[in-house]
């Protein structure tokens, strides 16, 4: 199937189809329903069209990513890198460090590395620093939940929805004064995880006293901000800590200051890992699917790159769920070690 | 004789579908179905992100099964090529699938419709491993969660019930309005082999899945049921060791069959024989189609409350002597079975009060019920 084919079918010049994929507004309403309806129903999807006539494939993707010291990061580089290989494709790799500018020159870099198509994640790029990308048609995946431009591919992990049900197993294991402590580097994340508990402490009937700081997403980030909290008289009965590197952190505060987690101290962490269930106590968490995320964003870019993307419809997202890895440390006493909600 | 069946706008073959499992985990497990004559193939589950096994994960006890498997362990691209290399006849592919989102589900069935699967079957409620407990069950998420899917792709989807959810009149409807085809039921029942009394410990590791000949029976009934509360087509599954198994399977209403544990214990073979077991006895009884037999038994099956009392007594219809069995005498709390001086097992009716089970247990039909 090509344009050609499909101009055919629809009866209308190759030029209208091109104008109905990049210029759907300089189209006659009804001329455009009709070729939609056809490319539909041959699955045929513009971004294919737009390689097929431009760019000889590179078999090459970039991946940009913020940081690659976290399990989160490293998990969805791995299900990238899986699903490239796969898919015979090499993987281009940058740190953004959560950089706009470094984060740009990426974008410039990979497009002269003639790349098939860029997975970002958790991007702090506006629309206008994408236009280059958007003109080019280049296809594009975003891993976070920010939306630059309507057309854009999201997958992302409905934090928001895990947070609530953290704090709702807070607030049933009958804790009043809940704190969290937020990645201070990502405002995105915490965006959604701050929507979460708000839902939970909406939804209960219990009042309950809320604050949150931000702090270093390092285990020095979380010893540092419990020490602040025990000096400044001012700890909570739970923490809920931005990962499991700051919960560490937190745990070695509360234990130096004889602090017993969970008698004293509720912590949760709102990334899993595999440290947190060999922890003392084992560490109740979030499991994110990081490396599921990795792999469906590599395969959507590869959809996109290869004219297999499913929906002509766009945009569309893609959101998967996390897990509460209910362990011991916010004070949950049955028997059986772990259990889920 | 054809004993073909239409499934959603299938055709099938025959009634014999195989169920989903690690017998269809690969291109040679699917296709060594396929050529022993599955009139469809149900692939192992189907994720975004494969999942490794755990050794070990098959379980046996007597003859209970348990299994602790719950993905498939191939990448969705190891699948593509899976369903591209397998030399599919004239057998369906049916592709078992489980996501965590409406949104995930909706992009691994369109993905896998694109691949060629002819059908889609969620895996919904597997008893092994934890899931978002919304999900699986009743909940009012579980509608969009399937309308998703259902919308996204154009093949046919069907719904794997457990029992739990099978049960349940209200989770049947939401499935029915979300727009699914037809249901598989039921799905292996949440079990546990037992305990290791002396170390205190449980005999596997997690809950396993309990399948094999003892789950039949709540088969059977739902698949009784979920005639009563749907016209959706049921495809049974649970315990089918047997072609009778089959037929009274279909006889109860299931539109198709599934094979699960008996490829595990037996082989891939034993497809073939159920297949011709089956074709063979609908032949012999002249029987020229499945309709003719589809639900047969179902007028026969009344509500409890139906029932006319009968006033039915133990009466001895031949005479027993064996001092090696007292089945009869130990099944009777009424104490109406006794030995009289001659050795001889005597029903006393004034005793019985005609519960049957000395007849059921009787290994020579020396008891029978007789009016009173």
């Amino acid at each position: 199937m090509n344009i050609k084919r499909i101009a055919e079918l629809a009866g209308v010049s190759v030029a209208t189809v091109s104008r109905v994929v990049n210029h759907p507004e300089r189209v006659r309403d009804e001329t455009r329903e009709h070729v939609l309806s056809v490319m539909q129903q041959y699955n045929f999807t513009p971004n294919w069209f737009a390689r097929s006539l431009n760019l000889e494939s590179s078999n090459t993707i970039a991946l940009l990513i913020p940081g690659i010291e976290t399990d989160f990061f490293q998990q969805i580089i791995s299900g990238v890198e899986t699903v490239a290989g796969n898919k015979e494709y090499a993987v281009l790799f940058g740190q953004t460090n959560n950089y706009p500018t470094r984060e740009a020159e990426f974008v410039d870099m990979m497009i002269n590395r003639k790349v098939d198509g860029i997975i970002q994640v958790n991007s702090r790029l506006n629309g206008e620093e994408t236009l280059l990308m958007q003109n080019l048609e280049l296809p594009r995946v975003h891993i976070g939940k920010n939306r630059v431009c309507t057309s854009d591919t999201l997958c992302y992990v409905d934090i928001e929805e895990g947070a609530r049900r953290m704090t709702r197993h807070l607030i049933e294991l009958g804790h009043k004064i809940i704190m969290a402590l937020f990645d201070e580097a990502n405002s995105n994340t915490s965006e959604q995880a701050f929507a979460g508990i708000n839902r939970a402490l909406r939804d209960t009937g219990h009042t309950i006293i809320f604050s949150s700081a931000q702090a270093e997403n390092s285990v020095r980030g979380g010893y540092l901000a419990v020490q602040r909290l025990i000096q400044s008289k001012s700890m909570p009965e739970a923490l809920i800590a931005a990962s499991d590197l700051q919960a560490i952190g937190a745990m070695k505060a509360a234990r130096d200051a004889h602090i017993n987690i969970p008698d004293d101290l509720a912590l949760a962490s709102l990334t899993d890992s595999a440290v947190c269930s060999v922890l003392s106590p084992a560490l109740t968490a979030l499991e994110l699917p990081s490396k599921r995320l990795g792999m469906a964003a590599a395969r959507m870019l590869i959809d996109q790159i290869e004219g297999t993307l499913p929906y002509v419809d766009m945009p569309h997202d893609l959101i998967l769920q996390p897990k509460l890895k209910i362990r011991e440390s916010c004070g949950n006493t049955q028997d059986i070690y772990e259990w889920f909600d | 004789m054809a004993y073909d069946v239409n499934l959603s706008g299938m055709t099938l073959k025959n009634a014999i579908i195989t169920a989903a499992g690690p017998w269809a985990g690969n291109a040679e497990g699917i296709q060594r179905c396929i050529d022993a004559g599955a009139a469809a193939v149900i692939t192992e589950t189907i994720c975004l992100e494969e999942r490794q096994r755990i050794s070990p994960r098959l379980f046996m006890k007597d003859q209970q099964l348990f299994n602790t498997m719950l993905y498939s362990n191939l990448h969705l691209e190891e699948w593509e090529r899976v369903l591209d290399r397998i030399d599919r006849k004239d057998a369906k592919i049916i592709c078992s699938i489980w996501g965590t989102s409406a949104s995930e589900m909706a992009y691994l069935g369109k993905k896998l419709e694109n691949m060629g699967a002819d059908a889609l079957e969620i895996s919904l409620s597997a008893p092994i491993g934890s899931r978002n407990k919304l999900i699986g069950y009743h909940s009012p998420d579980t509608e969009d969660f399937i309308r998703a899917l259902v919308d996204t792709v154009d093949i046919p989807v069907m719904a794997k019930l457990s029992y739990e959810s099978a049960s349940s009149p209200y989770f049947i409807k939401e499935l029915e309005n979300a727009g699914v085809s037809a249901f598989s039921a039921i799905d292996a029942l949440k079990g546990l082999l037992g305990v290791d009394l002396e170390k205190k410990r449980v005999l596997m590791p997690t809950y396993g899945g309990y399948t094999g000949t003892n789950i039949r029976p709540v088969s059977l009934a739902m698949t009784a049921m979920l005639r009563q509360y749907s016209r959706l087509p049921v495809i049974s599954s649970g315990g089918v060791l047997h072609f009778e198994h089959v037929l009274e399977f279909l006889m109860l209403g299931a539109t198709a069959v599934q094979l699960a544990s008996v490829i595990q214990l037996y082989g891939y073979d034993i497809i073939y024989s159920i297949i011709a077991s089956v074709e063979n006895w609908m032949a012999s009884h002249g029987y020229k189609s499945i309709d003719d037999i589809r639900g047969a038994a179902l007028a026969s099956l009344r509500p409890f409350e139906d029932i006319v009392p009968r006033t039915l007594v133990a009466t001895n219809s031949k005479p027993c002597t064996r001092t090696d069995c007292t089945l009869c005498k130990q099944s009777c709390l009424k104490e109406a079975i006794t030995r009289n001086d001659n050795g001889e097992i005597v029903a006393d009716t004034s005793r019985c009060d005609g519960c049957g089970l000395c007849v059921e247990r009787c290994p020579d039909q020396s008891i029978r019920l007789s009016w009173r």
